[in-house]
């Protein structure tokens, strides 16, 4: 038994505030909470340092507080306040070291709410990637621990502006390492990180990080409310995700073939009239059966390196229909891939047929750079418009993929705080 | 909740552009709606024009 072990609490030798001593044997400081004195616990609690009256980060977890991680019990015994500084944005988190007399030291961080848990790695036997290498690196680094590949994440500088209680090495206020941290790809959700400055300069640690909301739970603290989404965090689909995916999905088929049966229902295109219209005009007599839905005229011409102004009536047994006029034009050029063209040979007119029976449509030639044109005129009745139903397809289309693809845009969720840009995203 | 509003929302879209789809909404030219009839384009035809079969 160590005398930390025997020792239960003791007064700062600074401040004379009671401190309870946690942590067991191999904690080798104590800071005082109150007046930031760092004891050395392995030498009668003498002061070595004071880092003065800090301010306390904000955190669910604090000193003394016990719960069950994987049925072990592990007790809060310390508290870093960290962060990072870099291109004048900072980010802060906090690190709680928590101890269980048979399973030792591990770490609970608190970060924009999300809360994590880290542990040291004993058993990774490959090269330790260092911030160095990652920046000599050309392709994104990886690394394979237990069988699985690790891609490199981020690197963050970080600092300690905060301590208090104990630990088992000598965290002081203005330390300063280095992690470089990998995930794995696809689903699966942890962290290596690899920490330079870990315990002190000089020193290196592998350690490994999940995420574990369910531990403020466990330790009696209040669930802090999680900020964005964490590189950590596993997706978990929200109730009726799959569902809502598969409805739209069938809403598409549904709508795809509602357009196919509007598409169907079109009366037949015939073709009314074929022949040269001058500046006389034509009179075309033709039949109206339908009236419940509109009718199509599409209209034909040879036009070439030229255009035209078609007058276009309808007249029905209830009298004029319709009085319009349409230009049709068209223009090429060049050879080749430099061959152009603007403009159309065809243009249609949609109307409202006023009641069936027999109609009379009136063409002439009214404007353009030649006296007559060659036309056909076709007719269609009871025209649908399946536009609406595509429209309709298409947005169902997008739900679905939105509903399907949400355990994806999590991932990418997860990465998009990484700092690796390959070169050809240049 | 939310997700009847959805289904409810969805069905109601899909019923309005099976009807619009059905009935021709859209199909009909600006110029040639009944709104637009002016029952001349103004002297094409004046004299008259030549009937065809």
């Amino acid at each position: 038994m160590t005398a930390a072990d025997a020792v239960r609490a003791i007064d700062c030798p600074n401040c004379g505030a009671g401190l309870d001593v946690l942590g067991g044997g191999r904690v080798v400081t104590q800071v005082c909470g109150y007046c930031g004195a760092q004891l050395d616990a392995s030498d009668a609690y003498r002061v070595l340092k004071v880092f003065g009256d800090l301010p306390r980060p904000a955190s669910p977890f604090s000193l003394g507080m016990s719960g069950e991680v994987r049925g072990v019990a592990f007790t809060v015994i310390g508290t870093l306040g960290q962060s990072e500084t870099w291109g004048g944005e900072t980010w802060a988190w906090v690190d709680h070291m928590i101890y269980s007399p048979t399973h030792g030291y591990a770490w609970i961080t608190v970060e924009d709410g999300h809360v994590l848990l880290t542990r040291k790695v004993r058993d990774f036997d490959g090269t330790f990637l260092t911030s160095a290498a990652v920046e000599r690196s050309e392709q994104r680094p990886g690394r394979h621990w237990r069988g699985r590949s690790y891609q490199y994440y981020a690197t963050s500088n970080w600092r300690t502006d905060y301590v208090e209680g104990a630990f088992n090495f000598r965290p002081a206020v203005g330390d300063r390492g280095t992690t470089v941290s990998m995930m794995p790809g696809g689903r699966a959700v942890d962290m290596l990180h690899f920490v330079e400055g870990a315990h002190g300069a000089g020193e290196r640690e592998v350690e490994v990080s999940r995420y574990a909301p369910e531990l403020a739970a466990a330790f009696g603290a209040e669930a802090p409310r999680p900020q964005g989404t964490h590189p950590l965090q596993p997706y978990v689909p929200r109730a009726g995700t799959g569902f809502l995916a598969a409805w739209f999905g069938g809403l598409v088929a549904a709508a795809l073939l509602g357009a196919i049966v509007v598409l169907g229902a079109r009366g037949a295109e015939r073709l009314l009239w074929e022949g040269v219209a001058d500046a006389g005009g034509v009179m075309v007599p033709f039949e109206l059966t339908a009236t419940d839905r509109p009718a199509r005229l599409r209209i034909e011409t040879e036009v070439d390196q030229s255009w035209t102004w078609l007058g276009v009536e309808v007249e029905g047994p209830d009298g004029p229909v319709f009085g319009t006029g349409r230009e049709v034009g068209y223009y090429s050029g060049g050879s080749g891939e430099d061959r152009w063209s603007e403009g159309s040979r065809r243009t249609a007119i949609g109307f409202v047929p006023g009641a069936a029976g027999p109609h009379v449509l009136r063409l002439a030639v009214e404007e353009g750079d030649r006296a007559s044109e060659r036309v056909r005129v076709f007719l269609r009745e009871r025209q649908t418009n399946a536009t609406w139903l595509l429209g309709a397809a298409l947005l169902f289309g997008l739900a679905a993929a939105w509903f399907a693809s949400a355990a994806l845009r999590h991932r990418k969720r997860r990465w998009a705080g990484g700092d690796w840009t390959d070169e050809d995203d240049d | 909740m939310a997700r009847v509003v959805l289904m409810v929302g969805s069905l109601a879209i899909l019923g309005a552009a099976g009807w619009a789809s059905w009935t021709g909404v859209g199909a009909v030219s600006s110029d040639a709606a009944p709104s637009a009839r002016t029952g001349s384009t103004g002297g094409a035809f004046v004299g008259g024009a030549r009937r065809v079969k």
